[in-house]
């Protein structure tokens, strides 16, 4: 009964359900006891209290607070009325999009070193052509005219 | 007894046919030979990309088994170039000094075929062309085809009388001239006289010793060859630092038997940018790429997709 009494006030109890609960209500004293705190609630949440005193509705916010806080990130739900199951494949896809997000970010962290932002080429230059060409010649070559040049040296 | 003769006919072709082509590298061996032990001296004439033409007085001689090389500029800036078997020191005249320079090299024409027969032998296939005139000599042509696309074609033409080389030349398939260089006079000397084997240079005049770069042969390798050279063998490893560069580079020296490749490995630092690309020069290629880390450099007078292969075939 008090989970009829608190869809209603969730706004989530369907026009059908509604007759039925005023029926119930009418029929039981307790019941309609437990409407009252529940209609109270309601207002504090939805800060519509102008009826009552701050003392009140600080001691109703205080109780609230102090519910235990549970954390459902879905992967449990309500099967029936009153049990919950555990949402095996939710959790499975939260685990591996975890994983794929820390693998990520690891494979970057790997192949992107401090150098990554200097590493796209730049076209060969055409001094540094010059260069090598000269270094290669001065070893290699079969033509004694590039050979008897003496103005290149590579150093150390 | 058709069928017999016919059987016949193709063996007694393919023999001889085999022992044609031995016979066409022997002549190479001897072209070896002879650019070692016989006595000359020349005018060799070089003519480049832009087809200016290079004249070089060349003297060599051999005595007691060492080689005595000389090579004179004969117009243009003065220089020489003393050559004792591969050391080599060069002597260049600049205003009233003169630099000095000592080098390596043991493979300057006509002395080429100083690596591996067997490895031309299997990268190139050798056929002979016609008699022609080279230096006022009857000379024999013969044809280095390359096997494969990653060499070019080399026309050496050999002197009847004694197989020294007098004319190479370097062709691209797209028959692009490479290389050109060919004794213009030569003369055999009988004289065992080294007074020629000195400087001209170096008389009354002030001279700057350009150290020689202290290249380390030490340093470890930075890569590995893991893939196929494509018949190409390594025949010197070096680090050294480029001027340009500024960085310690390691020099990968490769060749096939006639020609040579440098292939430049260093580590590309945060602050440098790394080089890509691909550009001609003085008729040799040159390649640039970014590896793994490192940047990667190939020199040579090969087609660019030789270049690409064998830097392919570096790694770390």
């Amino acid at each position: 009964m008090s989970e009829k009494i608190s869809e209603f006030f969730d706004h989530q109890t369907n026009a059908n359900k509604i007759d039925s609960l005023v029926g119930d209500l009418t029929k039981n004293k307790k019941e309609k006891e437990a409407f009252k705190y529940y209609q109270l609630i309601s207002d504090v949440l939805h800060h519509d209290h102008g009826f009552i005193s701050d003392h009140a509705v600080d001691k109703i916010m205080q109780k609230i607070d102090q519910e235990p806080i549970q954390f459902n990130n879905g992967f449990i739900r309500p099967a029936m009325q009153n049990t919950l199951t555990f949402d095996f494949k939710k959790y499975a896809l939260y685990v591996f999009a975890s994983l794929m997000l820390v693998g990520t970010t690891w494979f970057i962290a790997t192949n992107t070193n401090d150098s990554a932002s200097s590493s796209v080429p730049v076209f060969l230059a055409e001094e540094i052509s010059e260069q090598l060409l000269n270094d290669h010649n001065s070893t290699t070559t079969t033509n004694p005219n590039f050979f008897i040049q003496a103005n290149y040296q590579a150093d150390i | 007894m058709v069928i017999r003769f016919f059987y016949f006919l193709v063996f007694f072709l393919g023999t001889a046919q085999v022992y044609a082509a031995t016979d066409l590298w022997s002549d190479i061996n001897d072209a070896k030979l002879a650019t070692q032990k016989l006595n000359y001296q020349g005018i060799v004439q070089s003519v480049n990309e832009k087809q200016d033409i290079n004249v070089l007085k060349l003297t060599h001689a051999n005595f007691q088994n060492q080689e005595y090389v000389k090579i004179e500029k004969v117009e243009g800036d003065k220089a020489e170039l003393l050559l004792l078997n591969s050391d080599a020191t060069i002597y260049q005249e600049q205003d009233d000094r003169v630099l000095i320079q000592k080098k390596q090299n043991n493979h300057l024409f006509p002395n080429i075929f100083t690596g591996d027969l067997e490895q031309i032998k299997q990268n190139y296939n050798l056929s002979q062309g016609s008699e022609t005139f080279i230096a006022n000599r009857k000379a024999m042509l013969y044809v280095l085809n390359p096997k494969d696309n990653y060499r070019y074609f080399y026309h050496l033409w050999l002197d009847v009388e004694n197989n020294l080389p007098l004319k190479l030349t370097v062709v691209s398939p797209d028959k692009k001239l490479v290389e050109n260089i060919s004794f213009a006079e030569i003369q055999f000397l009988q004289s065992k006289d080294l007074n020629w084997f000195r400087p001209k240079s170096v008389n009354n005049k002030s001279y700057d010793l350009i150290e020689s770069s202290q290249v380390s042969q030490i340093a470890p390798r930075l890569f590995k060859v893991t893939k196929s050279t494509f018949g190409f063998k390594e025949v010197e490893y070096l680090a050294k630092r480029m001027p340009g560069l500024n960085v310690q580079s390691q020099q990968l020296i490769l060749t096939d038997g006639l020609n040579y490749v440098s292939i430049y490995i260093h580590p590309i630092s945060r602050n440098q940018k790394p080089q890509s690309g691909q550009i001609q020069k003085n008729n040799s290629n040159i390649i640039a790429l970014y590896k793994d880390g490192y940047q990667l450099m190939a020199v040579g007078k090969v087609p660019f997709e030789t270049l690409e292969m064998l830097t392919e075939a570096i790694n770390f």
